[in-house]
């Protein structure tokens, strides 16, 4: 099961993910990544995986094509609170060096010095 | 720009929105709103493209391709609105059973893509398949979106490589690893430290395509464990690398897993080359299974007797017929993606005078395959590595087709370097010409010294330690009551057969792995070591490992601490190497005198200075690399004095005097006991008397002029 929980945040768009993530509820992460980004400019983002115990290959790729897409618009995406399964596979596939993490909420928002 | 590609469905199969496909390139292919599949076969008449929900045994849909999807030998479709990351693919082929025309169709068969770049179905190491599966090694669709985040090739020069050959489950399997991802391409990232403190810049990976471990009905006699296909001589899938070797292959993570490999490799200076095995295939003779080639077309890609059976010049069952030109399309394409899409460095060809033959198996003077490889504009900077003999009794050490570009692994660097270490008389002549990096194979040709890959141990046969503590295999946990494996080891046991508790026979083994990693880095042309050899790695004996997935195989890092000695001489040994360019010639010399120091490029010596001794009973070889020489005088270096007595008695060697203004100074002398067998390239002390030395029985001395 995955919950998805926009959450508000002052200066960027923050999205919650509890549960797992598998093929198919990764494209509603993508969406729901798109629509918290909406009138964003530059786009910012932090995905809060505090409860995210597991994600499939498919979920990865959709951080990864988050990452890019953001990256490219001149914005910054941040993964913030990884738990250490999720962090084993991203860390293995290379992942943590393409993606930009922070240990905890408090950290990801000194990324956005207001 | 993309309203003018039409990407709009025009038929419905089984369900399924499709339209007439590209027939490249081959393979599936992410395109938009679809994936474009693409196969060939000459000989099929029908063809379905048969897809499955990920891991379930029966498809949800089986495509058969209409006639319009078919140009000319290619059947091509794609299809819309598929789930990328849940399917599994394969294709059902009808066409003629006839064995004696060579066809073996068998529609009862889901087959692989040759061309699938991620293959699931053995996603972790070990764990036993269902052998009721009807379709065993799944096609999976794979992503391009990998970041390389700038990494591009190293480039380092031939000349300069010292390769390192390992497989990667042995490397980090043992858990005195203490890696957190043992037995990976991850585990061995995390010993990439290592590689650098040990100072080899080339590591060549052991087979990492697709394979089956399962594939080896043997039982290991006493245990009764199951033998496996350990090594993976045996590939499934050419372009997919092998999932049981990532931490992540349970999650279909292979390709970021190994990139990432390369990538981390690459930051440390390191190359990667890849074994790889175009020779035959996992599908074995007539009584094997059908993976993908046997169904899709196999007169096309099998060299098969007048009677339609399988010709066995790899000794495993079947042989690629390289030289059909569908066939040599596919393995340039495999190695292409592989050196684009992984950015190899290398690659190392195993049994390739394979490559060399005809449809018939003839040997052919100017192999087509050979040479699209060797002027190919994607792999031109890659280092081609021919294994240039086959199991069909073809060796071509010497002359295999090179067009400028292919080396050699130097079997006969192996068996005389072995002779001369063992104490056989009458070699000091060929050991002359092996350090000189073979100019009998590589200088009428003028294919230079780095045509010869030097190597005194590889994965086939002993280890060092093992050379010199068995004089004969013992390979009875292999299952074949010792029949396997090679019997011309060249190897001697110093006194006694196996663990030994005598110091001095220990002592013995010890000098003469000094003795081999002395003479490996010491030669002229391009080193290549045994992973574990630096620490003393035994497999008690057993010359044929390929079978066991246990300590056999691992290395165990334990063994550093008792074998410190060992990895300081070798760590300084490559150190020494990369020091002293007069060690890494462009070109074979010529003994041409230099004017500035009067010295030969290189000089021969024995006993006597200036005299060498290459009569029969010799056991003596010694010689002199003049410094001012190095690289054609380009790269302005020490006179090298080095001197090997492979006689059991020590011997006092008369030295030719240093050049004016310098004096002899001792690198290295495996007679003295660590520490003072090396020093550190730079802070040798001085030779005492410089006009003589003692070298020890088997002993090699080294000694630089500064």
């Amino acid at each position: 099961m995955l919950e998805i929980l926009p959450t508000p945040a002052e200066g960027f768009a923050l999205v919650t993910l509890r549960g797992d993530i598998n093929s198919a509820s990764a494209p509603q992460v993508e969406q729901a990544i798109t629509a918290a980004l909406a009138g964003q400019n530059p786009p910012r983002c932090v995905l809060d995986l505090s409860g995210l115990t597991y994600t499939s290959s498919a979920g990865l790729r959709v951080f990864l094509a988050c990452a890019k897409r953001i990256k490219t618009a001149g914005g910054t995406f941040v993964l913030c609170a990884v738990q250490p399964a999720v962090y084993d596979v991203l860390d293995v596939s290379g992942f943590t060096r393409i993606l930009t993490l922070a240990p905890d909420l408090a950290a990801a928002r000194l990324l956005f010095p207001s | 720009m993309d309203t003018r590609i039409d990407v709009y469905p025009t038929h419905e199969i089984a369900g399924l929105k499709a339209r007439a496909g590209r027939p490249l390139p081959f393979g599936a292919t992410l395109v938009p709103g679809g994936v474009n599949f693409s196969i060939f076969s000459r000989h099929a008449t029908a063809c379905a493209l048969v897809l499955f929900r990920k891991g379930e045994p029966t498809p949800f849909a089986e495509l058969p391709f209409p006639p319009e999807f078919r140009i000319g030998d290619v059947f091509c479709v794609t299809v819309f609105d598929l789930e990328v990351e849940e399917i599994e693919y394969g294709y059902r082929m009808d066409g003629p059973f006839d064995p004696a025309r060579g066809h073996r169709f068998d529609p009862t068969k889901i087959l692989s893509d040759p061309y699938a770049r991620l293959l699931s179905g053995r996603n972790q190491w070990g764990v036993e398949p269902d052998w009721a599966a009807p379709y065993p090694h799944r096609a999976r669709i794979a992503f391009d979106d990998f970041d390389w985040q700038g990494d591009r090739p190293v480039g380092t020069p031939l000349a300069d490589l010292v390769i390192y050959e390992l497989h990667v489950r042995s490397f980090t399997q043992h858990p005195s690893a203490g890696v957190r991802n043992p037995g990976t391409y991850a585990g061995l990232a995390e010993k990439i430290p290592y590689l650098k403190e040990l100072g080899v810049n080339c590591v060549e990976l052991m087979p990492v395509f697709e394979f089956d471990e399962f594939e080896n009905s043997r039982i290991a006699p006493g245990t009764g464990e199951r033998l496996l296909n350990y090594w993976g001589y045996s590939t499934v899938g050419f372009f997919a690398p092998k999932a049981g070797l990532a931490a992540t292959g349970q999650f279909g993570m292979q390709m970021d897993e190994f990139k990432t490999l390369v990538r981390q490799l690459h930051e440390a200076g390191i190359e990667v080359m890849l074994d790889v095995v175009f020779n035959h295939t996992a599908e074995g003779n007539e009584h094997g299974p059908y993976v993908s080639f046997r169904g899709i077309d196999n007169q096309t890609y099998y060299i098969l007797t007048p009677e339609g059976y399988y010709y066995n010049f790899s000794g495993c069952g079947n042989t690629l017929n390289c030289n059909n030109p569908v066939v040599r399309a596919f393995v340039l394409d495999c190695l292409r993606y592989w050196a684009a899409e992984y950015h190899i460095d290398g690659f190392r060809f195993d049994l390739a005078s394979i490559l060399g033959r005809d449809a018939f198996g003839a040997p052919l003077a100017n192999p087509p395959l050979l040479e699209s490889l060797a002027y190919d504009p994607i792999l031109s900077k890659c280092k081609l590595v021919a294994e240039a003999w086959d199991a069909g009794g073809l060796y071509q050490v010497g002359s295999f087709p090179a067009y400028g570009r292919w080396a050699e692994w130097n079997g006969k660097f192996r068996d005389d370097v072995r002779q001369f270490l063992k104490g056989d008389s009458g070699m000091a002549g060929a050991i002359s010409t092996r350090m000189q990096g073979s100019p009998d194979l590589y200088g009428w040709n003028g294919r230079g010294p780095t045509a010869s890959i030097n190597f005194i141990t590889c994965h086939d046969g002993f280890t060092l330690y093992d050379s010199f503590a068995y004089n004969g295999k013992h390979n009875e946990a292999n299952g074949e009551h010792n029949n396997d494996g090679g019997n011309d080891n060249h190897s001697w046991n110093c006194g006694w057969e196996g663990e030994s508790t005598d110091p001095e026979v220990n002592a013995l083994r010890r000098r003469q792995i000094k003795n081999a990693a002395a003479m490996l880095l010491l030669a002229h042309g391009v080193p290549l070591l045994l992973a574990g050899d630096e620490l003393g790695r035994t497999q008690y004996g057993n010359n044929n490992n390929y079978c066991h997935d246990t300590d056999l195989s691992w290395i165990d890092w334990s063994a550093r601490a008792a074998n410190a000695d060992l990895f300081r001489f070798f760590s300084r040994m490559i150190a020494f190497r990369r020091a002293h360019p007069v060690l890494r010639p462009l070109h074979h010399l010529t003994g041409r005198i230099s004017p500035t120091s009067g010295l030969p490029e290189i000089s021969f010596h024995g006993t006597a200075s200036w005299y060498a001794d290459f009569s029969p009973g010799s056991r003596v070889f010694a010689y002199l690399l003049d410094g001012t020489q190095a690289r054609d005088g380009q790269a302005p270096d020490n006179t090298l004095y080095i001197a090997f007595n492979m006689h059991w008695d020590a011997l006092g060697f008369a030295l030719p005097a240093p050049p004016s203004g310098s004096r002899w100074h001792v690198f290295a002398n495996t007679g003295a006991t660590a520490p003072d067998d090396v020093f550190d390239p730079g802070s040798e002390p001085i030779l005492s008397a410089q006009d003589h030395i003692l070298v020890g029985a088997r002993s090699v001395v080294i000694l630089v002029a500064r």
